[in-house]
């Protein structure tokens, strides 16, 4: 119905259809957005990685070949399975942490939470490199942590394996990813009522089972979201595994960054990094649907 | 120069600098890396090493040299502006010499930094225009085969004819006979080691002795096989490195693997990272060398010398070269023989810590600040460029390409 004249303007925004117009308008930027800036890109890079490489060119016809040397290769079936296993193991730790966390701040000192809050904001202030050689520091063999041990005799020699392996590799990136995970647990638990948790008590619940059966399964979307947040982050870097992992520790993120950066050879790259990108979607999509079958 | 004299000049040159600030060039050289890592992954290989010098094909030298130090172009190309793409400092913009060059012409330099060769690569065949664009020296031919670059008409270069025949010459230089750049900075690619883990006696002179267990955990180099597949064909006699069969890439990089599985504690992303190894103490010896490094060490206070393997030349050089779809091509040419002119090199050499490229400039470096053996750039069979990337493609199916190369030390590093 248009608009005309005693008529308002969104008269002709009412009912089923005007709701649905309303609703694409509001989407349209985000959506516009999300074509050109993601979609987009991604579309390029999977046509990249079914291009080959010779003679520093991209050439068609497109192959298959990239991806075959992707899944066969023994190289680069070793780095996904430490890729996966580091990552998979960096995002349960830093999920372990914040929960919590983020449980004491929601249920524990609910009158801190703000202050609480802004201390997790503020560990992301941080520079993401700043970060990584602060851990360098630490670990190293003149870090503060040899450093100590040999000041209190509890060492005579540095201790080199700190740094330059999977050890340092996994607590710097639980270190980073903490305070990402910690914002959507603690976003979950303000939906959880304070009223079920003294019913569950009232009816004799103990602490563990109102965590289990109460808290745990209203706050799992935000527990899926935060694994998924970590272990994304986790399995796409190569910074620092290449900073702080020495020679045993590269992730496929390094092996992408050497076919671009050494022998240019984007098609292989790209293909590695839509492998990569299908394997973090099969095991995030894995997890959710395991822990909801779990955890309910 | 003695070795021995040479170092003390060295020391010298650093403590007399030690005082000025790195400045904008030096900074941007530490933290090239680092910007790559963050923003999209690269790590810095600019600058590394090597670069190719066999047998000089051609050579072209043009014009007879004029004695302006200046060129003097034949068209008009007042107010115009340079487009540039490269290393932060290789384009002159802060040298007074070539900004007093620019400003009489009303010129104006609009730079684009990047941090590897690959975001050049990325760049031009994008469609990007440049009128100048660095190509570190194992990416010359690259870019002249992927027909990214033009090759150079000497004659319009007044200052060509000075430019020491090891640079203008050079294999890497001319990939088809025909140079495509003008190199503007060189270096001699050394080890760095830090003096209080290394004492005299056991400095290194070969690769071979850096194979010793004794080395085991003490070592960084970059994340490249061709540096250390060269160096260890060359140890395992095989003269013919790089263009090395497959059955000798196999045995190659077999022992490769022993090297950085026993000896390697990192890769170093940068220079700035493999100096920060070298002053904390991770490592005691750094296979990715420049001299510049002692100074950032003693930014850190930390002392740091360096050395030659008796192996192979790690030599780096960098050249202006021309876009194929250049946009100003007489402005470029222009700027091109300013920075090769006598002053302006001698001034582009002490900003980069590097060699001269022009035989006049090196007269005009001030003595602390003259650290290199200009014998390594007399000739291009005595050069400091040796040969040491794997042939791209090969008629033979024997010889080990490239990418074959990276499939090795892919194993290797996995």
């Amino acid at each position: 119905m248009a608009a005309g004249p005693g008529r308002p303007l969104t008269a002709g925004l009412r009912g089923e259809r005007g709701r649905l117009l309303v609703s694409i308008a509001q989407l349209l930027p985000a959506l516009v957005y999300f074509a050109l800036f993601y979609v987009g890109p991604l579309l390029v890079l999977v046509y990249i990685s079914f291009l080959s490489f010779r003679n520093f060119q991209f050439v068609e016809p497109l192959t298959f070949n990239n991806y075959v040397n992707v899944l066969t290769s023994e190289t680069f079936r070793i780095l996904f399975t430490r890729t996966v296993a580091l990552s998979i193991l960096s995002a349960v730790l830093a999920v372990g942490l914040a929960y919590p966390f983020a449980y004491i701040v929601t249920f524990v000192f609910p009158s801190r939470s703000r202050s609480l809050y802004f201390l997790i904001l503020v560990a992301l202030f941080g520079g993401y490199l700043v970060r990584i050689y602060a851990w360098r520091t630490i670990l190293g063999v003149e870090g503060v942590i040899n450093g100590t041990l040999m000041t209190l005799g509890v060492i005579e020699e540095p201790i080199r394996e700190i740094l330059n392996g999977p050890f340092a590799v996994v607590v710097s990136m639980v270190n980073f990813l903490v305070p990402l995970a910690v914002l959507p647990i603690y976003a979950a638990m303000q939906n959880v009522s304070p009223g079920l948790i003294e019913a569950a008590r009232d009816l004799g619940s103990s602490r563990l089972q109102i965590t289990r059966r109460v808290i745990l399964p209203l706050v799992l979307p935000g527990v899926l979201v935060a694994f998924a947040f970590c272990f994304i982050a986790a399995a796409g870097d190569f910074a620092i595994p290449a900073l702080l992992g020495g020679v045993e520790s590269p992730f496929i993120g390094n092996q992408i960054q050497f076919q671009i950066g050494q022998t240019s050879n984007w098609p292989l790259a790209a293909a590695m990094a839509t492998t990569l990108i299908a394997l973090v979607v099969l095991i995030v999509a894995g997890v959710t649907l395991v822990a909801r079958r779990v955890i309910r | 120069m003695q070795d021995r004299e040479r170092k003390d000049v060295v020391r010298e040159y650093f403590e007399a600098r030690l005082a000025q600030p790195v400045g904008r060039r030096g900074f941007l050289r530490l933290t090239s890396g680092l910007v790559v890592a963050t923003a999209s992954g690269g790590f810095l290989a600019a600058c590394s090493s090597g670069g190719g010098a066999t047998t000089a094909p051609t050579a072209a030298p043009s014009a007879a040299p004029t004695a302006a130090p200046t060129a003097a172009p034949s068209v008009d190309i007042s107010g115009a502006t340079i487009e540039f793409i490269g290393l932060d400092g290789e384009d002159a913009a802060n040298i007074a010499s070539a900004k007093a060059w620019r400003d009489e012409r009303g010129i104006t330099l609009n730079s684009k930094y990047i941090g590897t060769g690959d975001e050049i690569f990325a760049a031009l065949t994008a469609g990007q225009q440049f009128d100048i664009a660095i190509s570190f020296n194992p990416y010359v031919n690259r870019y002249a085969t992927a027909g990214l670059i033009q090759p150079l008409d000497t004659s319009r270069l007044t200052n060509w004819a000075d430019m020491y025949d090891g640079l203008k010459n050079s294999k890497f230089l001319n990939p088809d006979g025909k140079p495509y750049g003008s190199p503007i900075a060189w270096g001699d690619g050394p080890v760095v080691f830090n003096p209080a883990k290394v004492p005299a006696g056991e400095v290194p002179t070969s690769i071979s002795a850096l194979y010793d267990k004794k080395w085991a955990k003490r070592l960084t180099m970059s994340n490249d096989p061709a540096w250390l597949f060269f160096l260890t064909a060359r140890m395992l006699g095989y003269s013919n490195a790089p263009f090395l069969t497959k059955d000798e890439l196999a045995k190659v990089a077999e022992r490769a693997d022993e090297f950085v599985t026993q000896n390697v504690v990192s890769f170093a992303a940068t220079y700035a990272d493999a100096t920060d190894l070298l002053v904390r103490g991770e490592v005691d010896l750094s296979l990715l060398g420049w001299e510049a490094m002692l100074n950032f060490a003693k930014e850190k206070g930390g002392t740091l010398d360096f050395g030659f393997l008796s192996e192979g030349k790690g030599g780096w050089s960098d050249s202006f070269c021309i876009p194929t779809n250049v946009v100003d091509i007489d402005a470029a040419y222009a700027y091109m023989d300013a920075i090769i002119s006598p002053q302006i090199n001698a001034d582009v050499a002490v900003a980069l810590v590097s060699g001269a490229v022009n035989k006049k400039s090196v007269a005009l470096i001030p003595a602390e600040s003259n650290i290199y053996d200009y014998a390594n750039v007399e000739s291009p069979q005595d050069g400091v460029f040796d040969d040491y990337l794997a042939p791209e493609t090969s008629d033979d199916p024997n010889i080990a390409t490239r990418a074959e190369w990276a499939d090795a030390w892919g194993k290797i590093t996995a």
